[in-house]
């Protein structure tokens, strides 16, 4: 670990815009920028403050207003920056991708043992939470236009034969008939559990929470 | 047939059963690396044997297709798996095992 | 089947928190290129941003089911980057000079592709001429939005050395882009 101090006196580097420097903190005798008294670090903490509250000696000076309009301006040029970055580079490495991957496990999302009916005592048999949320999802996202989002089994799953309410958020595509495609939803994902688990499913809760739209090239919106 | 012939076995047996897409490891993360580690030259098996005094439990975690592509139940898939690792158990002299089943995904 | 490429930043959390990859992985490739740019322009060093958004993200995976408000995904995969990459930074042997792979990976050198504006062009050859601790400084303050207090303790310096460093950044980056006014 690097410790620095600044060096005393304050720090004199950086060129004059108009006869007075620009970094460091106040001397004794120091006018500031423009003469209004204030330094470049100070009027960059009043940038950051949204120039609240107003300072009469900073708005009313012009050098001032154009130091502050410097500041603002290499601010958002220095975003632009790393997005125009991310622009000449918009691929990720297929190995990162692949080492990243091999790294994250889904074991840490199986949530509960959900049990299934066993047929003798010394046979164990269940399917995770994980594993159920990701059939409601699959069947969510079978009906046209309907993407699932989050997706919840609210109840104990203790026992073959608990009861549980299923709730679920989707977005459907601009255009699509929203009522009908939450009961598209609700249908085929009451069918998928009654097929894969051996809950009772009290209720299917469907919300549509977004909407979104297909952009030439299949980017987001 | 050793322990480790015993899983690999069972495992084999488990992939043959019409519905099972993916047999994944039985065993947590760092329990698996662990294994990795302290079994050499071999690639961890993926179906678990832990024995407890005279006791023995077999897991064994798997992945099944959905409905949609015509396989079968999770249940009914979860059941068979049982049953073939018993096929395997039972020949190799051990009808009393702990047979626990897990399904962690149902995907195409 | 509708394509996950066009769903929302929230949507593909919710998912990728209830386990789902591939969402998980779309949200990779839309926030990747953004997240490593970020990263490189405060380490100096691609290899070392490389490492830092792949550790960052293995975090996310397992830190999404926490996060409140899944819809700003990207300012809280900026976060864990930056953890991580000041991390690396912290890490390092103190060096008075930069090396040169920091300034090819800042500037624009052979591997650089060519910047569309000058303007911005001539702000990177800036900022890679900033000593290391002014342009870290900078790129945490700037495009990461963090305080001073933030910045001191992820750089592991005191916050007085902090504004010292960004007093003498903000002075040679406005002078020295005045031209372009």
């Amino acid at each position: 670990m690097t410790m620095e101090t600044p060096p005393p006196g304050g720090d004199l580097t950086g060129s004059d815009l108009n006869g007075g420097d620009l970094a460091g903190d106040d001397l004794p005798g120091d006018d500031g920028i423009g003469g209004s008294g204030y330094s470049l670090d100070e009027l960059s903490d009043y940038l950051d403050r949204g120039r609240l509250p107003a300072i009469a000696a900073i708005d009313d000076n012009a050098e001032c207003q154009s130091v502050l309009s410097s500041l603002e301006r290499v601010s958002a040029l220095s975003r632009d920056l790393i997005a125009q970055d991310a622009e000449d580079n918009p691929t990720v490495d297929e190995s990162w991708l692949g080492a990243l991957f091999a790294s994250i496990s889904q074991e840490a999302k199986a949530g509960r043992d959900i049990p299934l009916a066993s047929p003798d005592p010394r046979t164990r048999l269940s399917i995770t939470e994980g594993a159920v949320r990701e059939l409601v999802r699959a069947a969510g996202d079978s009906v046209d236009g309907v993407l699932v989002g989050r997706c919840q089994l609210d109840g104990d799953v203790d026992s073959v034969g608990d009861s549980i309410r299923v709730s679920i958020s989707i977005s459907v595509l601009l255009g699509t008939p929203v009522h009908e495609a939450a009961e598209t939803v609700r249908q085929r994902v009451y069918s998928e559990l009654l097929s894969h688990t051996e809950l009772t499913v009290e209720a299917v809760d469907v919300t549509v929470a977004d909407v979104h739209i297909m952009l030439p090239g299949g980017d987001a919106s | 047939m050793n322990d480790e012939q015993l899983v690999i076995a069972i495992e084999s047996a488990v992939r043959a059963v019409p519905g099972v897409t993916t047999v994944y490891s039985a065993l947590p993360p760092v329990a698996r690396s662990a294994r990795q580690l302290t079994s050499g030259a071999f690639a961890a098996p993926l179906v678990a044997l832990v024995r407890t005094g005279p006791d023995v439990a077999v897991t064994v975690n798997v992945g099944v297709g959905t409905a949609s592509t015509g396989s079968r139940q999770a249940p009914v898939t979860a059941a068979a798996v049982a049953a073939a690792a018993r096929v395997v158990l039972d020949s190799a002299g051990l009808p009393d095992v702990e047979v626990a089943v897990r399904v962690s995904r149902v995907h195409d | 089947m509708t394509d996950l490429a066009a769903a929302s930043d929230e949507l593909l959390a919710q998912r990728s928190a209830d386990g789902d990859t591939v969402a998980f992985a779309v949200l990779v490739r839309r926030h990747g290129p953004y997240l490593r740019a970020f990263a490189t322009r405060l380490t100096g060093s691609a290899a070392d941003a490389d490492d830092a958004v792949q550790e960052a993200l293995i975090t996310a995976w397992d830190a999404l089911s926490s996060l409140e408000d899944l819809a700003k995904v990207r300012a809280w995969l900026t976060s864990i980057v930056s953890r991580k990459a000041t991390d690396r930074i912290r890490r390092r042997k103190p060096s008075s000079e930069l090396d040169e792979q920091r300034m090819d990976d800042l500037g624009r050198g052979p591997e650089q592709r060519a910047i569309a504006s000058s303007q911005l062009a001539a702000l990177a050859d800036v900022l890679a001429a900033l000593p290391e601790g002014q342009r870290q400084c900078w790129v945490l303050k700037e495009v990461g939005g963090y305080s001073y207090d933030e910045i001191a303790t992820e750089l592991g310096v005191a916050p007085a050395v902090v504004r010292g460093r960004l007093a003498r950044a903000r002075a040679t980056v406005i002078s020295e882009m005045e031209v372009w006014r």
